[in-house]
C-alpha cells in the first residue's frame, strides 16, 4: 500500500483513485503542536527543576541569517529537548513569476539559489518543455546531465570541506572534547593508504578552517566543478544556456575532452573524501557510540531523481514513471527505511504543503481547488503545489502560532527529509541502475568503481546506514561524490557515442503554446528533492511553485503537530561535550543541523512592511517561499 | 586591468555594480581593460582573479554603510592587509552558501592575496534597497561621476563622451 494517511487506493491496473465514501478526503484536523513540556508536576518537580538552557541560534552561523534555530537544552539529561526551525526571509519568486512568459522562469528561478543555480534552471526547463510538448535530442539530455554532475562537484566539496568538516576539526574538538584530540593522536587512520593522514589527529588538523589541507583542497575542487559546468553551460553560476528542449551551448569535441580532463581530476578527490569520512565516522562512533544519536531521525526520505537516460526521457508527464525509473539516481519514497515507491506520479500525488505555522494565509479557504487531479486523472489535494497560492502574511509570531517563512511540505502527511544520500538510498534499495561498468546498486548499498588517476582504480562500497544521523549524512555525501563521478563517466562515454555517430544536436525548436497547460519539473539539487510546478495559460504563467530540499528539511510543525526534519533531528540529540555546563558550545546540535547542508540564505525581498530592509543578501534561498 | 561590478540582482540600487557593467561594457575602453560582472560568491571571484591575473582591479558596487547620504560616492585604494582569519572563515562560509557581498569578496580575496597591489574600490551609498529595477534618483545622478572615476582609474579619461 503506497498511501497510509491519504485515502488513495489503486485499482487492478494501478490507477489511483480516492477511496469511496470519504466525505472530505483531504480534511485537516489541526492538532496542538508537539513539543517539550516542562515538568511542573510530580514529586520534587518544583524543588529540583530540570537544568534547562534556552538557546537561540540566530543566525545559525554560515547560513547568512536566513535560518534561526531555537532549542532548549536539558543540561541535566545532557540532550536537546526542544527545537524550532525558523526560515527568516521571504523570497517571493512565485509572486514575481506570475503573469510572465514561462521562459523567464528559467533565468529568474536560477537566482533562487546561489550555490546551485543550474539545478533551478534545469528543473524549470524540464517543467516548461513538458508544458510545451517538446523533448530535447539525446545529446541535449546528456549535456544537461554532465552540467549537473559538475554542479554537484561545486556543491559537495564545499559542504564537506568548508562547512561540515570544521565541526570535526582539531580547532573545534579541542575546545569541546579535548580528550578526543588526545585519543586522535594515538589512533591510526584506517584509510591512511588512500588519504595519506597517518593518525586521526593529522586528519583532524587537515579539517581546520583556512589552513587545513582538506579545507584548502575542497575550496580548490569547487573550481574544478565550476569549470566542468562551464564546459557544458558556457557560463556558471547562473547559466543562460539552459532552454526548454535542451541547451543552447555551442558544444564541440574539445568541450567533452576538456570536461573529461576535469572529471579525471575528481576521481582521486572522491576516493580521498570517502576514505576521510569513513575514518571520521568510525573514530567518533568508536570513541562514543552516542554519536549515533546526534541528528538522528526516522529514515523517511523523499527524492525526485536526477540524471536522465537520453533513450528513455521524453519530457511527458504521461510517461514520467517510465523515464523516472531510468534515471541514474532514482526517485523514491522511503518510509521507516522501506522503499515505498519509485513512481513519480505517486510522489507527486502525495505532496501537500501546509502553512499552519508559516507566515502565509491558507489559500484553500478561497474556494475550491483549481485541479482535483493531475493530467492523468490521479487525485491531488487542495494543498498540492498545482493548487497552491503564495499569500504572504507575517502574523502570530510565536511558536504555538506561526514562526517561519518556510511552509510545511508533507508526503502522505508524513515528515520527509531529502538529501544527496537520499538519492543513493533509493537507488540502492531499488537495486537497479542501467548496465554500466562503474556503478552497481546491490539492494543494501552501492558499489562504485572509480578509474585510475593518480591513485589506482578503486572499488568503493557505500552501505545503507542503520541510522540516519549527522555522521551518516556526511559520510553519505562523501560517497555521493564517487556516485556522481561514476554517473559522469557513464554520461560522458554515452555523449562520445552520440558525437561519433554525428547526432550532435543539443536542442529542439518550439513554439510557446497559448492554451492552458500544467506541468511539473522533477529534478534534484545538491541537497535532494526539487520540483517546479507550472500552470500557464495564454502564453503566460498563471501559477509557479518552487519546492526545494530545504523547504522539506527546514519545515516548521505541520497542522498535525509534527515537527519538521531539522526539529526532529535536534530533539534527542545528546550533548556529548566533555566540558562544564557553562562551557557547552552546542556543537552536537550544530553538527545535527549542518549535516543537512542547510541552504537558505536568500536574495532579497525582505521587507518589514515599511520598506525597511533589515539585511540584504543575495542569493541562495532554497527553503524560502 | 579588470573593472568588476558587484551587485544584487533586482534590488534596485544594490544592483549598481552589475548594472554599471551592463550599461557601459560596450562603450569604448582602452585595450587591455576588461569589464566583468563579478556578482557571485567571493571565492569564485578569487578563482577568476587567479585565472586572469590583472595588473589592476577596480571594483564597483553599492554598499549601505549608513554613514553618508544616498548617492555619496566613496573611492578608496584597498588596503591589502587581510582581516583576521576568524572573520575570513565566517565570510567564506557565507560566500560558499551563495551569498554575494562586496565585503565578503574583499576579505576572502585579500586573505589569499589574489588582488593586485593596485586595487581600487568605488562604492555608492544606496537609497532604495527594495525589490525592483532601475536606480533611485540620487544613485542615478551618481552614475556619470562613477564612470568618470572608473575611466580615471584605467587611464581612459580622454574617452569620456
Amino acid at each position: 500500500m503506497c498511501f497510509k494517511n491519504l485515502p488513495i487506493d489503486f485499482d487492478g491496473e494501478g490507477n489511483a483513485r480516492l477511496r469511496e465514501g470519504v466525505a472530505d478526503p483531504y480534511a485537516v484536523t489541526v492538532a496542538e503542536p508537539k513539543g517539550y513540556v516542562r515538568p511542573h508536576d510530580g514529586p520534587g518537580a518544583m524543588l529540583a527543576p530540570p537544568r534547562l538552557r534556552e538557546w537561540s541560534i540566530d543566525p545559525v552561523t554560515r547560513v547568512a541569517g536566513a535560518l534561526a534555530v531555537h532549542t532548549v537544552l536539558d543540561l541535566q539529561k545532557r540532550e536537546a529537548v526542544e527545537a524550532h526551525s525558523q526560515a527568516m526571509l521571504f523570497r517571493g519568486y512565485e509572486v514575481i513569476l506570475k503573469g510572465r512568459d514561462p521562459r523567464d522562469a528559467i533565468d529568474i528561478s536560477s537566482r533562487a539559489c546561489g550555490v546551485c543555480g543550474g539545478v533551478h534552471s534545469t528543473v524549470s526547463s524540464l517543467a516548461i518543455e513538458q508544458a510545451f510538448g517538446i523533448c530535447p535530442p539525446p545529446l541535449g539530455v546528456l549535456v544537461r546531465n554532465l552540467g549537473e554532475v559538475g554542479e554537484m562537484f561545486y556543491d559537495h566539496p564545499l559542504h564537506l570541506g568548508l562547512l561540515a568538516g570544521p565541526d570535526y576539526s582539531t580547532s573545534i574538538v579541542s575546545v569541546t572534547n579535548p580528550e578526543l584530540v588526545v585519543k586522535a593522536e594515538s589512533t591510526s587512520c584506517g584509510h591512511a593508504d588512500v588519504h595519506g593522514f597517518k593518525t586521526m589527529k593529522d586528519l583532524m588538523d587537515a579539517l581546520n578552517p583556512l589552513t587545513g589541507k582538506i579545507y584548502l583542497e575542497s575550496l580548490e575542487y569547487t573550481r574544478v566543478g565550476r569549470i566542468m559546468c562551464m564546459q557544458m553551460y558556457g557560463k556558471y553560476p547562473h547559466p543562460s544556456t539552459l532552454v526548454p528542449g535542451g541547451v543552447s551551448t555551442t558544444i564541440s569535441t574539445s568541450s567533452f575532452n576538456e570536461y573529461y580532463t576535469q572529471l579525471g581530476k575528481i576521481f582521486d578527490y572522491c576516493k580521498v573524501m570517502a576514505a576521510t569520512w569513513d575514518d571520521i565516522a568510525e573514530f567518533f562512533l568508536e570513541a562514543n557510540p552516542a554519536y549515533e544519536q546526534v541528528g538522528a531521525r526516522p529514515t523517511n526520505l523523499i527524492q525526485t531523481g536526477i540524471w536522465d537516460d537520453p533513450e528513455a526521457y521524453d519530457a511527458t508527464y504521461a510517461n514520467c514513471n517510465e523515464w523516472g525509473d531510468r534515471r541514474w539516481a532514482l526517485p523514491g519514497i522511503i518510509l521507516d527505511g522501506e522503499l515505498r515507491t519509485t513512481r513519480l506520479t505517486d510522489i507527486n500525488m502525495g505532496i501537500e504543503e501546509f502553512v499552519e505555522h508559516s507566515y502565509y494565509d491558507d489559500w484553500t479557504t478561497n474556494g475550491g481547488p483549481r485541479f482535483a487531479t493531475d493530467p492523468l486523472g490521479n487525485p491531488i489535494s487542495p494543498y498540492h503545489a498545482w493548487n497552491k497560492e503564495t499569500i504572504p502574511r507575517p502574523q502570530g509570531k510565536n511558536f504555538k502560532e506561526k514562526y517561519s517563512w518556510d511552509c510545511a511540505p508533507r508526503w502522505d502527511r508524513q515528515v520527509m527529509e531529502s538529501g544527496t544520500y537520499g538519492r543513493m538510498w533509493t537507488t540502492a534499495l531499488a537495486a537497479r541502475t542501467p548496465d554500466n561498468p562503474f556503478l552497481d546498486a546491490t539492494g543494501d548499498g552501492l558499489r562504485i568503481t572509480l578509474p585510475r588517476h593518480g591513485l589506482p582504480e578503486m572499488e568503493l562500497n557505500w552501505k545503507i546506514p542503520n541510522t540516519l544521523n549527522a555522521l551518516e549524512r556526511n559520510r553519505g555525501r562523501a560517497y555521493a561524490m564517487a556516485f556522481t563521478a561514476a554517473i559522469g563517466m557513464n554520461c560522458i562515454l554515452k555523449a562520445f557515442e552520440y558525437w561519433r555517430r554525428g547526432e550532435t544536436a543539443v536542442s529542439t525548436t518550439y513554439k510557446v503554446p497559448k492554451d492552458e497547460r500544467v506541468a511539473v519539473g522533477f529534478w534534484e539539487a545538491g541537497r535532494g528533492y526539487l520540483t517546479h510546478h507550472l500552470h500557464m495559460d495564454g502564453g503566460r504563467i498563471v501559477n509557479y511553485q518552487i519546492n526545494t530540499p530545504s523547504t522539506w528539511n527546514a519545515s516548521p510543525r505541520d497542522p498535525f503537530g509534527n515537527p519538521g526534519p531539522y526539529e526532529e533531528a535536534i530533539v534527542g540529540t545528546p550533548i556529548l561535550e566533555s566540558v562544564s555546563d557553562d562551557d557547552v558550545k552546542g556543537i552536537d546540535v550544530l553538527r545535527a543541523i549542518r549535516s543537512f547542508d542547510p541552504c537558505m540564505p536568500c536574495t532579497t525581498h525582505m521587507d518589514t512592511g515599511k520598506g525597511v530592509i533589515v539585511r540584504e543578501v543575495n542569493s541562495c534561498g532554497c527553503t524560502l517561499e | 586591468m579588470l573593472v568588476g561590478g558587484i551587485g544584487l540582482p533586482w534590488l534596485r540600487d544594490l544592483d549598481f555594480g552589475t548594472q554599471f557593467i551592463v550599461r557601459f561594457q560596450h562603450e569604448p575602453w582602452p585595450a587591455g581593460v576588461l569589464l566583468e560582472d563579478l556578482s557571485y560568491a567571493a571565492h569564485r571571484v578569487m578563482h577568476r582573479l587567479q585565472e586572469i591575473e590583472p595588473a589592476k582591479v577596480v571594483l564597483v558596487g553599492a554598499m549601505p554603510r549608513d554613514v553618508d547620504p544616498p548617492g555619496t560616492i566613496r573611492r578608496y585604494t584597498l588596503d591589502l592587509t587581510p582581516p583576521p582569519p576568524e572573520e575570513v572563515h565566517e565570510r567564506l562560509t557565507e560566500a560558499v552558501g551563495g551569498i554575494i557581498d562586496l565585503d565578503h569578496t574583499l576579505a576572502v580575496v585579500r586573505h589569499w592575496h589574489a588582488f593586485p597591489a593596485d586595487t581600487t574600490v568605488i562604492e555608492v551609498e544606496p537609497a532604495d534597497r527594495s525589490f525592483g529595477l532601475g536606480f533611485s534618483d540620487p544613485v542615478e545622478r551618481a552614475v556619470q561621476q562613477v564612470l568618470r572615476l572608473v575611466r580615471d582609474e584605467v587611464g581612459a579619461t580622454e574617452l569620456l563622451a
